[in-house]
């Protein structure tokens, strides 16, 4: 019963990102083809960001790190077979995770700070401005290193999959 | 090298034109250095020449020489235009070097390939908006907003994309398109503060302008970072958080402008 429900919850979560990343991607105007496999990129992997956070085994940056490697790693599979760049849908499917949320409380902290006397108060604004700045950050770390990884393990690959013989 | 069926061979300067062009234009799309320098010295290789090559933010300098004539050389500096994204043409040209390598292209058909790489056209700017408007929605449903938050950043992310849209016609500073698009739509959708909208006008202010973050610049600066190419990835990276600290600040001042009493 509970397992039925979390599919269906990983599910959402899927689609949602697939639409998510449908519309970034076609802000740097790729292929058809490409469009597709990235709303399918991100789907598999915020689903699994999604499925890792919600086992409560990992948090939400080494969550994050594994869901990007696994696009990456799918990424490169997926441009040896439609003969296109990486990157050009590993980007796209990449930004559903990126850490809205915790950057916009960051900069609410931050302001907050700044525009308080009340010292006691300061104390935990700073405290919110740390640990929401923190996550962003090791987010977007885990994000770029977890896609660019494959990369740098099969360089011949990433370089010659627009080659058509 | 194979003989070619051109009756008259290319000479270094236009080879070298052609290979500056095909970099300029990579790096304006939005390749990252290493797949540059790549194409670019597997198409040389095919004319027979080596190739030397430092790509920056604003130029690309390369020094190309002839493999059998030492004397036959020559150093251009191209510059490039301001990034504009584009994907197809970033494949389409990778494809084009390879084409260039294995079917052995003479340098006309290659000129003309590449003439009609670069003239193709871009998806709709309509159909871009709108998807971009669903896009940021649904980034607003993964962060667990209620109806009225979505609703909000679907006509929020409209009017802040078209803004930006408009601005880069107009050729605007791109900072000042990014924090004024950032504005626009953070207002817009901080309107659920002012009207008590729903339970989590929060998540409708913070998703609002994330459509603005520039996650392709900051990817391809931690890939050069990565592969060594350090000074172009810095320069990438300080590109892309100057964008971010931009969208920063137009979302503080919408937020100043709301009044921080509520937030």
């Amino acid at each position: 019963m509970i397992n039925t429900e979390i599919f269906r919850l990983i599910l959402v979560d899927g689609a949602l990102a697939a639409v998510a990343a449908i519309g970034f991607a076609v802000i740097s105007n790729p292929s058809r083809k490409a469009i597709a496999v990235s709303a399918l990129l991100a789907a598999i992997g915020h689903g699994l960001r999604f499925a890792l956070i919600h086992s409560g085994k990992l948090d939400i940056s080494l969550a994050t790190f594994v869901a990007a490697s696994c696009i990456g790693l799918l990424s490169i599979l997926f441009a040896r077979i439609i003969h296109c760049p990486a990157e050009v849908f590993s980007f796209p499917s990449l930004l559903p995770m990126i850490p809205g949320l915790y950057a916009y409380r960051t900069i609410l902290g931050l302001i907050k700070f700044m525009r308080s006397a009340d010292a006691l108060k300061s104390q935990g604004f700073m405290l919110d401005f740390f640990h929401n700045g923190l996550t962003t950050m090791f987010i977007l770390f885990a994000l770029v290193v977890g896609v660019s990884l494959p990369v740098l393990f099969f360089p011949k690959t990433s370089f010659s999959v627009t080659r058509k013989y | 090298m194979t003989t070619k069926p051109s009756l008259k061979e290319p000479n270094i300067q236009e080879i070298a034109d052609l290979l500056t062009d095909v970099a300029a234009e990579l790096m304006t799309t939005g390749a990252h250095t290493m797949r540059i320098i790549q194409n670019i010295s597997r198409m040389a290789e095919t004319f027979g020449y080596s190739i030397e090559i430092s790509v920056f933010q604003l130029s690309i300098m390369m020094t190309i020489s002839d493999k059998s004539d030492a004397m036959n050389r020559l150093t251009l500096i191209k510059k490039t235009r301001p990034l504009a994204l584009n994907y197809s043409i970033v494949s389409d040209l990778s494809a084009l070097s390879w084409d260039t390598f294995d079917k052995n292209l003479t340098y006309d058909e290659i000129r003309q390939r590449y003439h009609d790489i670069v003239s193709q056209k871009r998806l709709s700017r309509w159909l871009v908006l709108v998807l971009v408007g669903f896009a940021n929605a649904s980034f607003c449903a993964l962060f667990k907003g209620d109806w009225y938050a979505i609703g909000l950043v679907f006509m929020a992310t409209l009017a802040g994309f078209f803004t930006r849209q408009e601005m880069i016609k107009k050729h605007v500073n791109h900072l000042i398109v990014f924090t004024t698009s950032a504005f626009v739509a953070s207002l817009l959708a901080g309107l659920g503060y002012v009207f008590q909208l729903g339970t989590t006008p929060e998540i409708a202010l913070a998703s609002s302008v994330l459509f603005l973050i520039p996650g392709v610049p900051l990817i391809n600066s931690i890939l050069d970072i990565i592969e060594g190419h350090i000074l172009t990835g810095i320069a990438r990276l300080v590109n892309a958080s100057s964008l971010i600290v931009c969208i920063a600040i137009g979302l503080f001042a919408s937020m100043l402008i709301l009044g921080l009493e509520k937030l």
